[in-house]
């Protein structure tokens, strides 16, 4: 018997689509519908129809109605970045437990405002993320137990192998505005906040100290897309940490043509008695067989970029065999059960909005700097 | 070096590979070496930082460098004047046991290398 009813805010061409398939999946939950702020724009709203259909769930056109329901114990939450604050401290505050699609918010203010309404709220939460995949509780590990001795340095990316690389006017280092305030668009994200999260959340979790500066370039090095819209595809940074520790960060989009699988994930932690790294992919086999090599997808005008589950569909994207993790994780349903798992227990979840808060202090801090070129203190 | 000859080969490896225009204009380094005793750190975070200028035709600005020497563990955040930047990294240990682990991205391809074992692997 499910004891969760689960809502889902957002709807097909978000992380919705996949996060909505593992609550699914997880006999402890049940889908309640899809809901979402009234009055959005038409793609949107239809997009979170399409998403209900899909699942043969309802659809409620008002958030509110679907918060006041007795049968919603929890919250999937992936409204557009520039809603989330908005969205998600009004879930909060209607006492519902949120599983929370990264990064938390598009700005400090909203990152607050979503753990502040989880603390009145007295609910639990949790940012996706890949701190709870085996390679990053495997460097966890590492760490409490003092295997490289003392900790010197955490060095961490996240270079997602997806869209047509090759098609940017020029290699060209960015000048940023400053911390920027749109998200949301059909063609590119800006991939040092998209995929930079992950690397900056790892490294706050391993390290559980705060970063007091920050150095970082951007550039747009691979996709016309992300030039035309003015967005950043790839960022690198320096983190310099209390204590005294240092890390560095690399988050982007590198084209599906640049990995032999989905691109680089992984974690060096650099210590006084030597050097460990830990990655999704690793240790992997080779697998060459007379079949047929991955090739350049289609590229699907809703989705250039490759950033959602359905639009690959579409698109006919063919996976990629070659390599062959020992160690095959599903991210996500592996996110959603630790989180179902804090729930039961009644305990804190690995990633609550109070410390996610952290993390956008870091990528604006990081933004800045980009936009100064020079070290940035993070408040 | 010890390990100049490895790095060299490398270096040749990699400049035909962008001459035949497999990656596109090399972009991004993301360099790792480890194995390095302290006092040699400061030599090889400036091989690294020599490596990625010549994949990117150009001497490197150091936006920031971290890192404890004492320890021997350095990184660097450069860019390069066409646009290009790199996260150089060298860390501690074993005299002997240095290996080097490089993503090098370009803007439609990529080379990835991780020295295999032990340097010095390489024929004379």
């Amino acid at each position: 018997m499910s004891r969760y009813g689960v809502l889902l805010v957002g709807g097909n061409r978000t992380h919705q689509e996949n996060y909505g398939r593992a609550f699914a999946a997880d006999p402890r939950c049940r889908l309640v519908g899809v809901a979402d702020e009234p009055d959005l724009p038409p793609y949107r709203d239809s997009l979170n129809r399409m998403l209900a259909a899909e699942l043969d769930i309802p659809f409620f056109a008002d958030l509110d109605e679907a918060l006041a329901r007795h049968d919603v114990q929890i919250v999937s939450m992936v409204a557009d970045v520039e809603r989330r604050g908005r969205v998600a401290a009004r879930c909060a505050e209607a006492g519902m437990h949120l599983y929370l699609d990264k990064p938390l918010a598009g700005s400090v203010a909203d990152a607050r405002a979503i753990a502040d309404a989880v603390k009145r709220g007295g609910v639990r939460s949790q940012m996706f993320s890949t701190v709870t995949t085996p390679w990053a509780r495997a460097a966890r590990g590492a760490v409490l137990e003092g295997r490289v001795g003392r900790l010197l340095g955490v060095h961490a990316d996240m270079l997602i192998a997806k869209g047509r690389p090759g098609t940017g006017p020029a290699i060209r280092a960015r000048t940023e505005r400053g911390e920027p305030n749109q998200y949301t668009f059909v063609e590119a994200k800006r991939e040092l906040f998209d995929m930079g999260i992950y690397p900056v959340a790892l490294i706050h979790w391993l390290t559980g100290r705060r970063a007091t500066r920050v150095s970082a370039v951007t550039g747009n090095y691979f996709f016309a897309e992300h030039a035309r819209l003015d967005l950043d595809d790839l960022g690198a940074m320096t983190l310099e940490l209390e204590g005294g520790l240092v890390a560095s960060a690399s988050g982007g989009r590198i084209g599906w043509t640049s990995h032999p699988r989905g691109g680089v994930s992984r974690v060096i932690l650099v210590g006084s008695e030597g050097t460990l790294d830990f990655g999704d992919t690793e240790p992997h086999l080779e697998l060459y067989a007379d079949e047929p090599d991955f090739r350049m997808p289609r590229i699907h005008p809703w989705d250039p970029m490759g950033m959602w589950a359905s639009t690959q569909q579409e698109a006919g994207v063919p996976p990629k065999r070659r390599w062959l993790p020992l160690q095959e994780a599903n991210g996500i349903a592996q996110d959603i059960g630790a989180f179902l798992d804090a729930i039961d227990r009644g305990v804190e979840s690995e990633l609550p909005a109070a410390e996610c808060v952290h993390h956008i202090e870091i990528l604006m801090a990081a933004y800045r700097s980009a936009t100064s070129g020079a070290p940035v203190e993070v408040p | 070096m010890a390990d100049a000859r490895e790095w060299s080969a490398l270096q040749a490896v990699i400049r035909k590979a962008v001459a035949e225009g497999r990656l596109g204009r090399p972009a991004f380094a993301r360099a790792f070496v480890r194995g390095i005793t302290p006092p040699d750190a400061r030599e090889a975070l400036e091989s690294l930082t020599a490596l990625a200028n010549g994949w990117f035709g150009a001497e490197g600005k150091v936006v920031r460098r971290l890192g404890e020497e004492a320890s021997g563990h350095l990184l660097a955040l450069l860019r390069w004047p066409g646009g290009e930047s790199a996260l150089l990294c060298v860390g501690p240990g074993s005299p002997g046991s240095r290996r080097l682990d490089l993503t090098l991205l370009g803007s439609h391809g990529a080379v990835y290398y991780h020295t295999p074992e032990d340097l010095g692997g390489l024929s004379a």
